[in-house]
């Protein structure tokens, strides 16, 4: 599993002097990379951490290569098998969660096998052998969704 | 009874058992000092003594699934307790490390010295000894100060868990190094304070009352020149980094000086 965290430790110094209003600055520091800023306007700190979760949100797409449609597909995958195992457990927790998630799954495997459909064409023989796998085990993962939600569907009008 | 146990913590990280250093080879696996490094935390952490595994995994193995961030756990676990006391009974805890159910810190009991906690407990007791006896506040801020030698657990600068305890450390530091330079200006200790404010100005170079004491400190001495030059220094640096003035009392500082006034109108209050 990937997780990109991105988090700030920001410190406001309050400095007074005789018979002046206090005045406010502050410094900015984002942890991942320990860069700094001092800054003395808020808005100066909230484009700080924006270019930073900016920058994260470039890198988790960047690469050697342009994004392609294959790329955008892989990701979807990878992400999508990342998440199946992880729906397994919220899913037996709430019925009514499971249920919406399962249908959405649904919804975007089948928005992602048409995407996979129209890239595919252009991918090489060992790009499309390893799409197959993914597409494979991703459907062995909603096929046990499935099963636990006809199985708790099944409890549900039982109870 | 365990052998006693002392960390340092700031500036670098080193661990001793009964006064010998422990080497690094002994950790074996970073993942152990890191996990032991999380324990100190927590404890410096007022309102935790002990902290949920699944809370420590979640820190320390964000990436990983529950099983294989489990199966690490254990394994940093294990390795971290042949660190403390490799001759301790085979899958034991070691007597620094206790759990209570599935959480885990270190033991209070077990006899542990951490130095932010010392350099943290001196400051507060120096902070009370000031209105009665500042020169013994001068003292302990002395001792408390010159513990701190460099951020928290540097090693891990770039990990989430460790940034608030630095964050709060470092700022002690700071507000700890004006308290003793505002005491010791009076009592002569012109040229400590200089120093002082030049450790302060090397972390945040916009602390303005750290200017002041200096401007202050140089005129006292009777280099009234460098302590003008002190105050163009500030005003540049706030403008070039924030686009700001000095405050008014620095720019009053400053026309005293530049006046002449008496050393004894410029001591800090």
């Amino acid at each position: 599993m990937n997780q990109d965290v991105v988090s700030f430790v920001l410190r406001f110094i309050r400095e007074e002097s005789d018979g002046q209003p206090a005045r406010w600055r502050g410094v900015i520091k984002h942890v991942q990379s320990d860069h700094t800023a001092d800054f003395a306007r808020f808005s100066d700190a909230l484009a700080f951490m924006q270019e930073h979760v900016n920058e994260t949100i470039r890198q988790a797409f960047a690469g050697d290569e342009p994004l392609s449609p294959e790329r955008i597909f892989a990701e979807t995958a990878r992400l999508w098998g990342e998440m199946a195992p992880r729906y397994t457990d919220i899913m037996l927790q709430s019925m009514e969660l499971m249920l919406e998630q399962g249908r959405r799954m649904g919804e975007t495997m089948a928005e992602s096998l048409a995407r996979w459909s129209a890239s595919a064409q252009q991918t090489s023989p060992d790009q499309q052998a390893q799409l197959i796998s993914i597409i494979e085990r991703l459907t062995a993962q909603v096929e046990v969704l499935s099963a636990k939600v006809d199985d708790l569907e099944e409890r549900l009008r039982g109870g | 009874m365990s052998d006693s146990l002392r960390v340092q913590t700031l500036g670098l990280f080193r661990v001793w058992i009964d006064g010998e250093p422990l080497p690094p080879v002994v950790w074996k696996r970073e993942k152990a000092q890191r996990l032991f490094q999380f324990l100190i935390t927590i404890r410096l952490n007022d309102s935790h003594q002990v902290m949920p595994k699944e809370r420590i995994v979640a820190e320390l193995w964000p990436s990983l699934d529950e099983k294989r961030a489990d199966r690490d756990f254990k394994v940093a676990l294990n390795a971290l307790n042949d660190a403390l006391q490799p001759d301790r009974s085979a899958r034991s805890l070691s007597t620094y490390i206790s759990r209570s159910g599935l959480a885990y810190g270190l033991d209070p009991d077990a006899d542990i010295v951490i130095d932010a906690a010392e350099f943290r407990d001196g400051l507060k007791r120096a902070a009370r000894l000031e209105a009665d006896d500042p020169d013994a506040a001068i003292e302990v801020y002395r001792a408390a100060l010159d513990l701190y030698q460099g951020d928290y657990l540097p090693d891990a600068l770039y990990e989430d868990w460790s940034s608030l305890e630095r964050e709060r450390l470092h700022t002690l530091y700071l507000s700890g190094a004006m308290r003793l330079a505002t005491l010791l200006v009076p009592r002569g200790g012109l040229q400590e304070a200089i120093q002082l404010c030049q450790s302060v100005l090397s972390l945040d170079r916009y602390w303005e009352e750290a200017y002041r004491i200096m401007m202050i400190s140089h005129a006292l001495r009777g280099n009234r020149p460098l302590a003008l030059r002190v105050y163009e220094q500030c005003r540049q640096t706030l403008r070039d980094g924030l686009d700001l003035e000095p405050m008014s009392a620095t720019t009053a500082l400053y026309r005293a000086i530049a006046r002449g006034d008496p050393p004894e109108a410029l001591l800090p209050r």
